[in-house]
């Protein structure tokens, strides 16, 4: 216990929760119609507009984008800004650089809403913004982690509260999630390669996506309820205990899953049970948090029905626990081969998006505004009449996604004849089929966003009848800091070791052979009751041991690290450092000529992987839609990786030399002239604009470097080859009726689109000879 | 045949671990993990201050 101190009275900087409580109303309401809008493209094709910059594959990146990293991004930090500085009782030390925080990442907002529709982009879901904006947004969030941990460094409450832990594992692990997934080398100014390609490139965009949502959308949420519930609903935690389980399972479990965004691809099986596995076992945590959250509310559900903010939470915390029932479902292999590349996907996302990080949003920013502009509400009529419009919009939205999901899919492996003939060969039937969910899911969105308008009006109305406010307390600052530990002893702690035994032997029975099994099976027995022996004579250590860790936010957070990097690491190790070349199963994809490149940087910057996938399962009915499974080898030297995640369209990865040529530019220009009931844009700009075959000379030096067996070419080299083939597309296309340019971007695309699923046949002794080069 | 015979055994083992744990748990021996942190979100502002151009301070 402390040993001494003195009272001061301490004024909190709320002006920047001000700020970003602003910012995160406004870019959510960006955000969302920017949702609203892609989804009138989905619904009604003309939605395009024929203009480059406004269709679907340009903007659903800068919808997403927006939800995620602008929406979600400011409504967090302003939760966490104004909860820290109270949970730890200290203000924030610098003015200045939580301001350049909030400059800084409005100017990253806004430079990826100029970039993407420009069709800037890494062509990787959800890290689609280019290189120099990746390096403003590590720079930023650096800076965050420096504004919080040095208000933990100077606070006067030395225990710190679970929210608090919640922020740390979201600040240590997105850093290093979005820094490993946007490991690339530049080409150009605006424009590089990921250092991964193919398998590898695909694990790790998913390892970094699934975390994203895990800790960007779903973490630092957690947070901000296990501290604006209880703030809200006028009693604490329902069990503080539950809290701590909840929080270690769930970042250790977590960061596993990744994988399960990949099943049945050509990633090899045993990540894929990895990934299902630990998707399957993040239940438990999940609905362990989900029940603390509702549990706050015993006695409380009176308040329920009269105040917004409780609704709001009480709704957004059942929406976490329903979502975070279905992602697991969802990653059950037998579950997956229905559900993946469908809608029932994206209403899964939504439910969580809307549902939990819009509802807790709201439900924070309505508890907000009158505090920090010492006021009451505009309208708490208004408020409730948001949350019924909001729910309606959800359900709407989630209802029409998994009736379109599933008929999706059973519509597109639906086969007759003993499985020997697809029942629904045109894919386009599916579409049709589906045509009313679209709009549903539109009406949804619509509805969803009118309720975040009125939230809009409803605070300005507020903050126009108030006073900006800091909030001030009086505090008592200890002389010298009590319950010190050093991060040697936390590390070599017996609740540390004995969790690091165990870890072992679950590695060592799950990779060793038949006699380690048993023995580490003995030893992992042994381990856990003498574990539950201890911790029923020596609990009061234990127990003690976690309070002081508590006290000691330094072995907390390198604890935190250990335990959400040792998924990570046991997951990404093994495939990155395996020689490509070596694990091709056979096939080898053929590297690009210059100009199938220069196709596929078209292909990349229209943003297609947003409806096509590049991957076939191995499922009768893909085989006889698209062709033979794709393999693991085919796809090795693609930087970035195009294997997809959703098939509003057909997948491509065989569609080389299943069309003529002139097939692909009537349907570029309008798809309806060869595809009749087609919903994909018009693409006029690609038969006038030009190739960039400038570049080329960088992309393949780049390319080289990542180990694509290319030789040594100049620039003019390059160029010249280039233009040759384009020449030979060109003409026949003029055969065919068709006057193209030679240097259009349409001959470049169509060489790219003509290559898809060509490959070679590998030999052992090719195989020897590739591993110098193939790493 | 190993999978469901380990299957049962891993089952088993949690299973008797839950009960275990939850039996601590009813004879009201539970851990010192201190409650008193989960009080930390209920402390109220003790009053506020105009926010001006200077920002806030101790």
């Amino acid at each position: 216990m402390e040993t001494g101190g003195s009272k001061v009275r301490i004024e909190y900087d709320d002006a920047i929760t001000r700020m970003f409580l602003i910012a995160g109303i406004l870019w959510g309401a960006v955000g969302m119609a920017a949702g609203v809008f892609v989804a009138s493209q989905l619904a009604f094709w003309q939605m395009n507009l024929d203009l480059s910059w406004l269709t679907f594959g340009r903007l659903r990146p800068l919808h997403t984008n927006a939800a995620i990293f602008a929406f979600v991004g400011n409504m967090m930090f302003a939760g966490i800004y104004y909860s820290t500085q109270r949970l730890v009782k200290a203000t924030i030390p610098s003015r200045l650089l939580v301001r350049v925080h909030f400059w800084l990442w409005q100017a990253i907002i806004i430079a990826a809403a100029i970039t993407l529709p420009l069709g800037l982009t890494r062509g990787k879901e959800y890290a689609e913004l280019i290189w120099p904006i990746n390096i403003a947004v590590a720079v930023a969030w650096v800076i965050f982690a420096i504004n919080f941990f040095w208000i933990l460094a100077r606070r006067n409450e030395p225990s710190l509260y679970v929210a608090v832990w919640f922020y740390i594992a979201t600040i240590v692990t997105v850093a290093v999630l979005y820094i490993v997934n946007h490991l690339q080398i530049p080409t150009g100014l605006l424009h590089g390669y990921p250092i991964f390609g193919g398998v590898q490139d695909a694990l790790v965009q998913w390892w970094y996506g699934h975390n994203a949502v895990a800790f960007f959308l779903t973490t630092p949420i957690l947070g901000i309820m296990y501290y604006y519930l209880p703030k809200a609903a006028g009693r604490p935690v329902y069990s503080y205990r539950l809290s701590v389980v909840h929080f270690w399972s769930l970042v250790f479990i977590y960061i596993w899953a990744g994988p399960h965004h990949l099943l049945y691809t050509a990633l090899p099986d045993w990540l894929q049970s990895l990934g299902m596995l630990f998707s399957v076992m993040l239940w438990a945590p999940s609905w362990g948090g989900m029940l603390n959250g509702l549990l706050t509310l015993r006695g409380a559900w009176d308040k329920v029905r009269q105040d917004p903010v409780l609704k709001f939470f009480a709704a957004g915390v059942t929406f976490y626990g329903m979502s975070t029932f279905e992602g697991p479902l969802l990653a059950i292999k037998s579950v997956n081969a229905l559900s993946h590349y469908t809608d029932w996907t994206i209403g899964h996302v939504h439910s969580g998006t809307l549902g939990w990080n819009g509802f807790m949003a709201a439900g924070m920013f309505y508890w907000l505004a009158p505090r920090l502009w010492n006021t009451r509400l505009h309208s708490v009529p208004m408020a409730n009449f948001h949350f019924w419009i909001g729910l309606v919009g959800i359900l709407l939205y989630i209802a029409s996604m998994w009736v379109s999901g599933i008929s999706h899919g059973l519509m597109l492996g639906a086969t007759v004849e003993g499985g020997s003939v697809l029942k629904y060969p045109n894919f386009l039937d599916a579409v049709a089929a589906n045509r009313a969910m679209m709009h549903t899911r539109m009406l949804g969105g619509m509805l969803y966003l009118a309720g975040w308008v009125l939230l809009a009006y409803n605070i300005w109305r507020t903050v126009a009848a108030g006073k900006p406010v800091n909030g001030t307390a009086e505090v008592f600052v200890p002389e010298k800091p009590a319950h010190r530990m050093r991060l040697a002893e936390a590390l070599t702690s017996a609740p540390v070791m004995f969790t690091a035994l165990v870890l072992a032997c679950v590695f060592l029975w799950a990779v060793g052979w038949d006699f380690v099994k048993m023995l580490a099976l003995l030893a992992m027995i042994i381990a856990v009751v003498v574990a539950v022996d201890r911790v029923e004579h020596r609990l009061q250590g234990w127990g003690e041991w976690y309070d002081r860790l508590l006290a000691n936010s330094l072995p907390f957070t390198v604890l935190t690290i250990f335990a959400v990097l040792i998924g990570g690491l046991v997951e990404i190790i093994p495939t990155i450092v395996m020689h490509k070349a070596s694990t091709v199963e056979g096939v080898r994809q053929i590297p690009y000529t210059p100009l199938q490149l220069a196709g596929r940087d078209i292909y990349i910057r229209e943003g297609c992987y947003n409806c096509h996938s590049q991957m076939i399962r191995p499922f009768v009915g893909e085989v006889l839609r698209y062709g033979d499974y794709s393999n693991l080898g085919e796809s090795i030297y693609d930087h970035p990786y195009q294997w997809g995640s959703k098939r509003t369209g057909p997948d491509l990865h065989r569609v080389g030399g299943k069309y003529p040529h002139i097939w692909h530019l009537r349907h570029m220009e309008n798809p309806r002239s060869v595809s009749i009931g087609s919903h994909m844009p018009n693409y006029p700009w690609l038969l006038k604009d030009k190739t960039d075959l400038g570049s080329l000379k960088s992309k393949v030096d780049v390319l080289r470097t990542l180990g694509v067996p290319y030789p040594e070419r100049s620039a003019e080299q390059l160029r010249g080859e280039a233009m040759a083939e384009a020449k030979v597309i060109a003409d026949e296309l003029g055969k065919s009726g068709a006057s193209v340019e030679p240097d259009a971007e349409i001959v470049a695309l169509i060489a790219y689109l003509q290559q898809l699923g060509k490959s070679e046949k590998v030999t052992k002794a090719k195989t020897a000879a590739a591993t110098g080069a193939g790493r | 045949m190993n999978v469901i015979g380990m299957t049962v055994f891993v089952g088993l083992v949690l299973v008797g671990l839950f009960v275990y744990l939850f039996w601590h748990q009813a004879r009201g021996s539970g851990g010192p993990v201190s409650d008193r942190d989960a009080l930390m979100p209920l402390e109220e502002d003790d009053g506020v201050a105009p926010a001006d151009r200077r920002g806030p301070g101790r």
